[in-house]
């Protein structure tokens, strides 16, 4: 509990930042709804004149702004890039911090296993990634609620928004493997900011070419936001394959922690 | 009862040399000495007893217990002070402390009152605002806070001006009256001699010697240097216990082990302006001493 606490306490501030970006971002795109719907025919007149590629690429189906559910999926996934950058962010950091700040020595010497002090860290992560999804959460319904009073699926906007917590759990899991291995990493937020816009443009590549054989390497196309719009519901396997990525990354992060030499400074 | 006992104990980086077949054994209430020059295993074996490294070969226990499997068990009653400290540098001193304490479940506090008045540390203070000599004696208190009845000082007195380290070795010497057993790692042979009982000399990997205090202090050198007026001639200083000797116009050094007085007569004769007597570098007692044996 200890160092859940002092981890938690770490990253404080962090977490107040991301959450208060997230939600800030999700509900202005909310408030921005009624002019887009209002002038769908205007939009509709601008993105005509754009390539059938660029169309794609910015995933525009201008036919599902009219209703606030498909809106909704569109603009999170645009807010998925932040939320992506910043659950790699705190994966990276929870254990390459302490061979940055060269802590490691006096967090090991404690009477305490490896295998403890990585469930601490990956607890805090959780928790973290929780109330950030929790209160990005809130402030979305409640501007939807403010926009369009009862005129949109309470199930398909919570659904959509929950996914954000199991690919910010996948992002926690690539940062925590990764940093295992290279654990001397100096710019985190560069290297976060760098593999969620790369894995968002293989994202949207793949979308270009049609079929989509490289899904299950990028985080974002877990989750199927045109379907969810549509069935209400996920599909099976988003969630199986979220875990399943989550599990194996996490089994060999402490498989490796727990052998790790660590190096005198 | 051993309260370390190294066995064969290995360590290779890939394929470069970490500690080859250590074996020693430290008995409780000791204060043993662990002395080499740099690079020649002695953070290595710390670090092996700490499991902060695993072994390619060989065993280490700890109040009789196996140090990889029982690692947090033994640590509880460890404390280990590294050669270079660092520590969360955003946090203050107090709160360090504090949280190195929520590790031991018991109450810690007046040992750390206790401990920073001894050694003169302002609790209040952020550890980035702190000289490197304050952060090892935030070292030296949180090493010391639970009461460890294993005491592992990897050259800890880098850092400490010669107040403190005298402060700090009267603090080691009451934990050891107190009945902590201390294993003391340095490359300054004084501090080992001022402490410890029995040492063990590391080099190259290889434990090279393992003998009592009193042993060593018969065989120790001292390094001469000194300056005259004139051109000093090589052959008066062709005396019994001097080697070394290197001689460059008006200065002349030298290492002598034997009768002081012969020295001090030989200098009596010079017009001197300057003059060093100074400990030798173990390198210089390893290839004087023990490579001749």
């Amino acid at each position: 509990m200890n160092m859940f606490l002092h981890e938690f306490k770490v990253y404080r501030k962090t977490l107040i930042a991301w959450s208060l970006s997230i939600a800030g971002l999700l509900s202005m795109y909310i408030f921005f709804f009624p002019i887009f719907s209002e002038n769908i025919n205007i939009a509709k007149t601008i993105t005509s004149s754009l390539p059938e590629i660029a169309k794609v690429m910015l995933g525009i189906q201008l036919e599902s702004f009219r209703n606030m559910d498909s809106y909704y999926a569109f603009v999170f996934s645009v807010v998925l890039i932040f939320a992506g950058i910043q659950a790699l962010n705190l994966g990276l950091s929870i254990i390459s911090k302490e061979f940055r700040w060269k802590t490691v020595d006096f967090l090991f010497s404690r009477p305490v296993s490896r295998t403890n002090i990585l469930t601490s860290k990956l607890l805090s992560s959780l928790t973290n990634i929780a109330i950030t999804n929790f209160f990005a959460t809130t402030i979305s319904v409640l501007a939807i609620t403010m926009i369009v009073k009862s005129d949109y699926n309470l199930v398909k906007i919570l659904l959509i928004s929950l996914s954000m917590f199991f690919i910010q759990l996948v992002f926690v899991s690539i940062g925590v493997f990764i940093s295992v291995f290279f654990t001397k990493i100096k710019t985190v937020v560069l290297l976060s900011v760098g593999i969620v816009v790369g894995m968002f443009a293989m994202n949207m590549l793949d979308k270009l070419s049609g079929d989509s054989t490289i899904w299950f390497l990028v985080p974002f196309r877990y989750f199927d936001y045109v379907k969810i719009t549509q069935t209400a519901s996920y599909e099976p396997i988003s969630i199986i394959w979220s875990l399943i990525v989550i599990s194996v990354l996490i089994s060999l992060s402490y498989f490796f922690y727990t052998k790790k030499d660590i190096h005198a400074v | 009862m051993s309260i370390i006992e190294i066995n064969r104990l290995t360590k290779y980086y890939g394929k470069s040399r970490g500690i080859i077949d250590v074996d020693f054994s430290v008995e409780e209430g000791e204060i043993f000495g662990f002395i080499g020059p740099n690079g020649a295993g002695k953070s290595t074996t710390i670090r092996l007893l700490l499991s902060l490294i695993y072994p390619t070969s060989g065993t280490s226990k700890i109040f009789g217990k196996d140090c990889f499997s029982n690692g947090p068990e033994i640590r509880k009653d460890i404390g280990y002070l590294p050669s270079e400290v660092f520590y969360y540098d955003d946090m203050k001193v107090i709160d360090l402390l504090k949280y190195s304490a929520t590790f031991y479940k018991k109450d810690c506090m007046k040992r750390i009152k206790e401990l920073s008045e001894v050694m003169d540390l302002d609790l209040t203070r952020k550890i980035d605002d702190l000289s490197y000599g304050n952060k090892k004696k935030v070292g030296i208190v949180q090493g010391l806070l639970h009461e460890p009845k294993l005491i592992i000082l990897d050259e800890p007195t880098s850092g400490l001006d010669p107040l403190m380290q005298q402060k700090f070795f009267s603090l080691l010497e009451s934990e050891n009256k107190r009945g902590a057993t201390i294993l003391f790692s340095s490359h300054v042979l004084s501090e080992v001699q001022r402490l410890c009982g029995r040492v063990a000399i590391i080099k190259e990997g290889k434990i090279i010697k393992l003998e009592k205090i009193s042993a060593l202090q018969e065989n120790t050198f001292k390094r001469f240097k000194i300056e005259t007026t004139s051109e000093i001639q090589k052959d008066n200083f062709n005396v019994d216990g001097i080697s070394n000797l290197e001689v460059e116009g008006n200065s002349a050094t030298f290492l002598f082990k034997g009768n002081m007085n012969i020295i001090a007569k030989k200098l009596a004769g010079l017009e001197l302006t300057d003059f060093w007597a100074e400990e030798p570098s173990l390198e210089e007692i390893f290839l004087h001493y023990y490579v001749k044996e």
